[in-house]
């Protein structure tokens, strides 16, 4: 295989180059951390000379360097950087705490570039920054400013979730401190679960996937809670039109421990109480956040963390209805310094997601619907710093998926309904993982590595596997069924799945870069609506469900000329998908213990450009980004067998963010986004069958037509209190409007009956959110 | 409070005012194809099966059909008729008549296209033996205040029963799609069920007669209507893609013209009151 031979050649080369080099060299280690509040510095850089490396995600660092190296220059982008003297020839433990520039506020922390030893292709958010822009409703949202990124869409206002280089919302791997997160919207999508005041930042790795992360295949969102102040206690929030947060952090003990509670909760539902109207009144609709964390060291090599988050929408109408969803995590995580080389992490994460549905209107038809997904993870990660900017990532990861696919209950005596339980499913994933990152040459970075996971769907209870036989592209029927006892294996799949990323230095402002990644995906989001809905379950692969895989190659060239403000990126990118899901006409995804037999599985493709200029300092900071890209499914009994567009397709998408620094005290942003409408699906014919209007699709050909276009403007100003310099208080007015231009985009086209005359149809488009929505809101904090 | 009224006002129309707008597009036409549409039920009437052709779906012109085709009926205990042509593409069932248990080949010939379809009349399961009216104010659930239909039934020992309701109001045939009423008795199997809602576009008034049909349905024609009632209530934030109507009419010369339509055969009764 060319691909191992290709590896092996490059392991044996950088072997060599670090023999050569490894020569009368000094290992320098140590914490970089912010010295307001101890918060570790996962995105500041070390460098001496030539030699960079970038700190890891708990702000550790290791550098080798020749003994008689003097200097050794702290950054971080943000802050002021910092010069350390080096004094003594051995090895040495320097911890460095910066300070973060006041004046920085303003800069977008975005794409830590110009550095090879941090630019891979990882897009880092800072909460600071997408705090400047404008939110709906005031609401601060992270994975909504990831949608201002190239390569990043959503299908429209009000869908759930993203998607990345056309995966879907399912084949993103979104992670708060380590854990899973299975559904990731408030208020069916309005907001995301991510609270503002809890979140230190979130990294989006789309184009190089290190070997660490797996199980999904278009994207890995890796998102950060803060630590907590461990230098003083501090009190912060907001007060906004639709919701409110409070967070409380301060040290255990200074200096070493700290612990941080934050909360936010919707009052929609205080709100609509207060009504008199009834229709109103009797209706309840909120959702709450919940995050806390501690952190404390164990002797000089050791630190703990222990974070949880409980996040729940509840919505209730009168005593009619009922739904509500949530999210729990937990990660306790384990830091050791084995040596000045060697730095582990031991992760035990805990991640749920249920929901509950009832509805109660009418005694007879009463009952209480449930569904869960929780995972349970270890996870063990070793940093080795090999020397000469070599670095070495490895580890083990193993995670029990255990699904509860549904459950519905009758509620009262006087309920019809039989209940019904589908059975549960298990399974397990065992993964090893080697990423090694080296710099042969100033010039040239390399990071090769691979994933293999071995992947286990367990039998729950004593369950029965059937084969699914008929028409391709219809409802297919099980046969030969076959019984596994509860705890055997019914189905293993392994797989190996490479990365391997270039980047090359040209000259002293441009790099160019390149990658190759597989990635493999074993659990399956079960939906078949345009945006993802709290019902929608997952499954995992199983006998008839077969891992998703991927392939991406791409491409990439950045400038930023020196002393310049502005920074030039494109990027192409070419993903190859198989076994995609789709399902079959009149699909029954819930509560269907045949599902399988209503799947169908396909190819996909997915090709695009990707181009951004970003101005990263002056009064005026922001980017614009422009991706032109296609995505599309191939799947037997669709569109004929042939090739149709995704329903997240958009052939252009444009995004403006702007973010102007008038005053010390006034700040005021932008953002504006267009792109090409998504697809849809419309009929070209039609008949009156039984007295009914009936539509005839020929060839069930799929996304034939595109809604019109999308253009959002959202505004935003920010007022500062006027505060003494040394003041521990501060506070800010932010007004915002969403949808300035007050327009009706569209989310949807389909037909309808014509009121009067239901035989005839009219094309119709669904807006979302279809005007302007304005909103103020007050944030403290001393 | 003043200021609450206009915070709620804004959530619910920001939130939940999701709006629907005409659009004019323009839909490329495609080849016609042909409709088979047949019915047989225990009711004491003519029965028809139409031929025609799909027509493009929003101009206004009419369907074109298919004449001197060779139509005939049989059943599994012998009896077998040629449909008379009653002309525009109607053909007349003059002398079978529908029995609960039996199936029914409808076969139909034309040049060299050659199609069938098989069906059982199934057992009436969930008649409706109770029609009540209950009035309901406006509210989330009642976007309209008026009178609103509620039938009662036993359902038959045995999973597989479908059911289809069709509201007849003034006389006049409900025909929305979301007013598709379906049952099945998946998770109510032989249960006696009262207080069934059915769901209708807009409530009834004092006075109105109100006839309901409780139609028999095999799997096939379930699946049928409820792909009908999806198609054209699919809207929105979890709409799913459109999916076409499933059809129980097959090729028996596999060189025949594409097709689609539906062979339904099924035990009817009927109830009938006045709304108070």
């Amino acid at each position: 295989m060319t691909f191992c031979r290709f590896i092996f050649l490059l392991i044996v080369t950088s072997f060599c180059i670090q023999t050569a080099r490894a020569q009368k060299m000094k290992t320098v280690s140590g914490f970089l951390t912010d010295d307001s509040n101890g918060e570790r510095l996962a995105t500041a850089l070390v460098s001496a000379g030539a030699t960079t490396i970038a700190a890891n995600a708990y702000g550790y660092y290791s550098i080798s360097i020749p003994v008689s190296t003097k200097t050794l220059k702290y950054s971080c982008l943000g802050y002021t950087p910092v010069e350390h003297q080096l004094h003594t020839a051995g090895d040495t433990v320097i911890n460095v705490s910066l300070s973060f520039l006041p004046n920085m506020i303003s800069e977008v922390v975005i794409d830590v570039s110009g550095n090879t030893a941090s630019d891979r292709a990882a897009k880092a958010l800072n909460m600071n920054a997408v705090k400047l822009l404008p939110s709906f409703l005031g609401e601060a949202d992270l994975i909504k400013s990831f949608q201002l990124l190239p390569g990043v869409t959503s299908i429209g206002d009000g869908a759930s979730g993203f998607n990345v280089r056309g995966g879907g919302v399912d084949q993103n791997l979104v992670l708060l401190d380590e854990a899973p997160l299975y559904f990731t919207s408030h208020l069916f999508n309005l907001f995301s679960v991510a609270n503002p005041d809890a979140v230190m930042d979130a990294v989006l790795y789309k184009s190089e996937i290190p070997a660490r992360y797996g199980g999904r295949l278009s994207s890995v969102l890796d998102t950060r809670l803060r630590d907590g102040n461990n230098q003083h206690w501090q009190a912060a929030g907001g007060i906004g039109l639709i919701a409110s947060r409070l967070t409380l952090e301060g040290p255990l003990k200074k200096d070493k421990s700290a612990i941080l509670i934050s909360a936010r909760r919707s009052y929609t539902d205080v709100i609509t109480r207060q009504s008199s109207n009834p229709d109103i009144k009797d209706n309840s609709i909120y959702f709450y956040d919940l995050n806390t964390k501690i952190n404390f060291p164990l002797g000089q090599k050791n630190r703990i963390f222990l974070s949880g988050y409980l996040g729940k929408d509840k919505i209730e109408s009168a005593e009619d209805f009922m739904l509500q969803w949530g999210t729990g995590t937990g990660t306790l995580r384990w830091n050791h310094v084995y040596s000045n080389k060697l730095f582990s992490n031991f992760s035990l994460i805990f991640s749920d997601y249920r929901y509950r549905l009832g509805s109660m209107s009418e005694p007879s038809s009463s009952f209480i619907w449930k569904a869960s997904i929780r995972d349970y993870t270890a996870k063990n990660i070793y940093n080795w710093y090999a020397g000469s900017g070599s670095t070495v990532t490895f580890g083990a990861e193993s995670a029990l998926h255990v699904f509860s696919p549904g459950s519905a209950t009758p509620e009262g005596s006087a309920s019809i309904f039989q209940p019904v339980r589908m059975k549960g499913q298990r399974s397990a994933d065992y993964s090893l993982f080697w990423n090694h990152e080296l710099r042969p040459a100033n010039w040239l970075s390399i990071e090769y590595g691979a994933r293999y996971t071995a992947f286990q769907t367990i039998a729950t209870d004593s369950i029965v596997v059937y084969d699914y036989e008929g028409k391709a592209g219809s409802r297919r029927d099980p046969v030969n069924p076959r019984a596994y006892e509860d705890g055997k294996a019914i189905k293993w799949y392994h797989s190996l799945q490479p990365r391997l990323s270039l980047i090359l230095k040209s000259g002293e402002s441009s790099t160019w870069k390149a990658s190759y990644i597989q990635t493999v995906q074993n659990l399956h989001l079960i939906s078949n609506s345009l945006s993802t809905s709290p019902l929608d379950m997952w499954t995992p692969s199983s006998y008839n469900i077969k891992p998703e895989r991927a392939v991406q190659y791409s491409v990439g060239f950045s400038n930023r000329p020196i002393h310049s403000p502005y920074k030039f990126s494109a990027e192409a990118y070419y993903r190859k998908l198989s076994n995609q899901l789709d399902f079959v006409d009149g699909a029954e995804t819930l509560l269907n213990e045949h599902l399988e037999g209503d799947i169908l599985s396909g190819a996909g493709r997915a090709y695009g450009t990707e181009l951004q200029i970003e101005r990263t300092s002056g009064k005026i900071t922001g980017w614009i980004s422009y991706t032109l890209s296609r995505t599309e499914r191939k799947i037997e009994g669709i569109n004929s067998n042939q090739y149709y567009p995704a329903k997240h397709d958009k052939t252009h998408a444009l995004s403006a963010v702007a973010i102007y620094r008038m005053s010390s005290r006034i700040l005021l942003s932008a953002t504006y986004s267009a792109a090409s409408g998504t697809p849809a699906t419309l009929p070209s014919s039609r008949y009156e069958f039984s007295g009914y209007t009936v539509l005839y699709n020929p060839g069930n050909a799929r996304n034939n037509y595109r809604i019109p276009s999308y253009h959002r403007l959202d505004l935003s100003a920010t007022f500062k209190n006027k505060t003494k310099p040394e003041a521990k208080t501060s506070s800010e007015w932010v007004i915002s409007a969403f949808n300035a231009l007050n327009r009706r985009n569209a989310f949807s086209m389909y037909l309808r009956q014509k009121e009067n005359q239901p035989l005839d149809l009219e094309a119709v488009q669904y807006s979302m959110l279809g005007m302007i929505v304005p909103s103020v809101t007050w944030n403290f904090k001393f | 409070m003043r200021l609450t009224r206009i915070i709620i006002l804004f959530l619910f129309t920001a939130i939940l005012a999701a709006c629907e707008r005409v659009l004019d597009i323009e839909i490329r036409e495609e080849q016609p194809v042909l409709v088979i549409e047949g019915s047989l039920t225990t009711k004491r009437e003519p029965h028809t099966v139409k031929l025609y052709y799909t027509r493009p779906v929003i101009a206004g012109t009419a369907a074109s059909v298919v004449s001197q085709a060779f139509i005939t009926l049989k059943d599994n205990v012998g009896n077998i008729e040629t449909l008379r042509e009653l002309g525009n593409g109607v053909y007349e069932i003059s002398n079978m008549r529908g029995r609960e248990g039996r199936t029914y080949t409808l076969s139909v010939a034309f040049g060299d296209n050659t199609y069938e379809a098989i069906s059982t009349i199934p057992r009436l399961s969930m008649e409706a033996d109770t029609l009540e009216f209950k009035y309901k104010n406006k509210q989330l659930l009642y976007p309209e205040e008026g009178y609103y239909p509620f039938i009662g039934g036993q359902d038959l020992d045995g999973l597989g029963d479908f059911t289809q309701y069709k509201i007849f109001r003034n006389g006049k045939f409900l025909n929305k799609a979301k007013e598709i009423n379906l049952f099945r008795d998946k998770y109510v199997d032989g249960n006696r069920i009262g207080n069934y809602e059915l769901e209708i576009d807009s409530p009834f008034v004092s006075g109105d007669h109100i006839r309901i049909e409780a139609w028999s349905l095999t799997e096939a024609h379930y699946n049928t209507l409820a792909d009908i009632r999806e198609q054209l209530s699919n809207s929105g934030l979890f709409a799913s893609p459109l999916p076409n109507v499933r059809s129980n009419i097959r090729k028996v010369n596999p060189a025949s013209a594409s097709v689609t339509g539906f062979f339904g055969t099924s035990s009817v009764k009927s109830v009938e009151r006045y709304v108070p």
